[in-house]
């Protein structure tokens, strides 16, 4: 194959897959994410980063490898560590679950694997809520 | 010796011992206690395996072998850098040994992976060594607790050609505006078509890391997109496949650039998995465009097109009341390939090499990582060329275009 014509190819192909994303973006809406720093071992993050139509939303600090999926439940919130139980890639979040596209894991919104090579639950952080402010305990 | 001369004598000793017990070698663990070394390092071990015994029904004999025992190795440097590693032995004993054993012997010992890891951010990472780029969906997801059948999609080993890995870089992340759609770029050295052969495809064409020659780049890409219970991917490589230097390529008449005598792959893959249910399709094609130039340098019979697919249907009839965490699934799957859909003036025709398998069996996980497997499969091809045939009869090994095998499988992943 000539340069040219593997430089045309690639182009199109390019121009192809970004007017795919283009049209694959209509198709959902972004994952709200909140950049914060740890103050020793905890995070915060107000209440109102939620909305009512969006109950996730992803935690993310340079102190910290993964990203941590925070939920709003009725009463209380769930933080789950965005790293997959098998062999440590990151995971994506979905609107029914976490998956891993890495081996295919997945995972329920509770941590749980849902389907394997992962065999063990996603690590959990507790949570707390004080004047209207989310706290996670890191370890 | 006075006690001034006593004192200086047992300070000097003092002195020698205090130095001595400095520059002891510390173990591992007394380093950890001493916090020289960093407390996010961390080494990990797991790994995978599968022992089958499969009874071919024609020819009246049977296989039994320890398939494949894979150890993963994986260290953590810090939180941006980690190390993956895996190393498999198939068929228990190495070919080629030496010592009583070396009679049984039929295996070989490889590195599947073996990479760095380099976090960019939370959601994007750089790899650098020997990977497996996402093609198809056995090449990364290729533990055996994780397909039916105790062989893995006869599409996906032929075509794709699982596991496939080499040397090179790739890039990994999602696309931010779009929740579940990932991406995956990979550069890596290219193919060895001189191993290319009729029957298997460019599989013997992979270079696996080992010297791999010449100046042939292959590179890869895929978009792989989860969507409600779906997960969806395309995929597609280009490579070059002359890993000869220049001097010979041009005696043979072949292109040697990075991308000569390229071979250019594509597949189309989806899941869906619903309350036990799991349905898979997956379309894979390969060309050769060159495949006259390789056949007049090579004469192995290299096509011009690779053509195959396969759909698999399963229920895990215990999800009921287990929801996964232990199952027993039963499925079927159709495979259909040709593995000479196009063939140069200078090849030759097998229709030996169009096939089909259809495979029926169960998957039984007690717990998930162990998994029981039993499938019969049928295997129907066309007629072999009569051209192609070296060995004359009788000496020659029966063919049977229909052909059944049953096969019974163990495996396992921690």
């Amino acid at each position: 194959m000539k340069r040219r014509n593997f430089i045309k190819k690639g182009c199109a192909a390019c121009a192809g897959l970004a007017g795919l994303s283009f049209l694959l973006e209509s198709c959902g809406s972004s994952l709200p994410i909140f950049k914060t720093t740890p103050e020793k071992k905890l995070l915060f993050i107000p209440e109102d980063k939620f909305t009512a139509d969006n109950h996730h939303l992803l935690v993310r600090s340079k102190e910290l490898e993964n990203d941590i999926l925070l939920i709003k439940n009725k009463n209380d919130y769930t933080a789950l560590n965005m790293k997959c139980t098998h062999e440590g890639f990151a995971l994506t979040v979905t609107d029914k679950q976490i998956v891993c596209p890495a081996h295919g894991s997945t995972f329920d919104f509770s941590g749980h694997v849902t389907k394997e090579p992962a065999l063990r639950p996603l690590t959990t952080f507790t949570t707390e809520i004080k004047n209207n402010t989310i706290i996670i305990h890191l370890p | 010796m006075n006690y001034k001369q006593l004192l200086a004598f047992f300070s000097f000793f003092f002195c020698i011992n205090h130095y001595k017990a400095q520059a002891q070698v510390l173990t591992q663990e007394d380093s950890l206690y001493a916090g020289l070394i960093s407390k996010d390092q961390k080494t990990v071990l797991s790994g995978y395996g599968e022992a089958r015994y499969t009874v071919n029904t024609k020819r009246k004999t049977a296989t039994a072998s320890l398939s494949r025992v894979v150890l993963f190795v994986g260290h953590r440097f810090n939180h941006k850098i980690s190390l993956f590693t895996e190393m498999e032995l198939e068929d228990a004993l190495v070919a080629g040994q030496s010592g009583d054993e070396d009679a049984s012997a039929k295996g070989g010992i490889s590195m599947e992976q073996a990479f760095l890891k380099f976090n960019l951010n939370p959601t994007t990472y750089l790899v650098a060594g020997l990977f497996i780029p996402r093609l198809g969906i056995i090449n990364e997801n290729h533990l055996p607790t994780t397909f039916n059948g105790v062989d893995r999609p006869f599409v996906e080993e032929l075509i794709i050609p699982s596991t496939w890995r080499e040397i090179g870089v790739g890039l990994y992340g999602t696309i931010k505006n779009i929740p579940g759609l990932n991406y995956s770029l990979a550069l890596t050295n290219g193919l060895n078509a001189e191993n290319f052969t009729s029957g298997s495809g460019i599989r013997k064409g992979r270079q696996l890391g080992s010297q791999a020659g010449g100046l042939g780049i292959g590179a890869s890409g895929s978009l792989l997109y989860y969507i409600h219970n779906f997960r969806l991917q395309a995929s597609g490589y280009i490579g070059g496949s002359t890993a000869l230097e220049r001097r010979v390529a041009d005696s043979l008449l072949l292109d040697s650039g990075p991308f000569g005598n390229p071979v250019l792959l594509g597949e189309i893959d989806g899941q869906y998995t619903n309350k036990g249910w799991n349905v898979r399709l997956l379309a894979a094609g390969i060309s050769i465009p060159k495949a006259f130039e390789i056949n007049r340098a090579y004469a192995n019979n290299t096509p011009n097109a690779i053509a195959g697919g396969y759909a698999e249907t399963s229920y895990d009839v215990l999800y009921p009341k287990h929801k996964g965490a232990k199952s027993l699934l039963v499925f079927g799957r159709y495979e259909y390939m040709d593995l000479n859909a196009s063939v140069p003036v200078n090849g030759i025709q097998n229709d030996a090499n169009r096939q089909q398998y259809i495979i029926a069996g169960f998957t039984f996980k007690p717990i998930r990582g162990v998994a029981v497997k039993a499938d019969y499969v049928q295997r129907i091809t066309g007629e072999p060329n009569p051209a192609l045939i070296i060995t004359p009869f009788p000496q020659q090994v029966p063919y049977f275009k229909s052909n059944g095998f049953i096969n019974l499988g163990v495996s396992y992943n921690f």
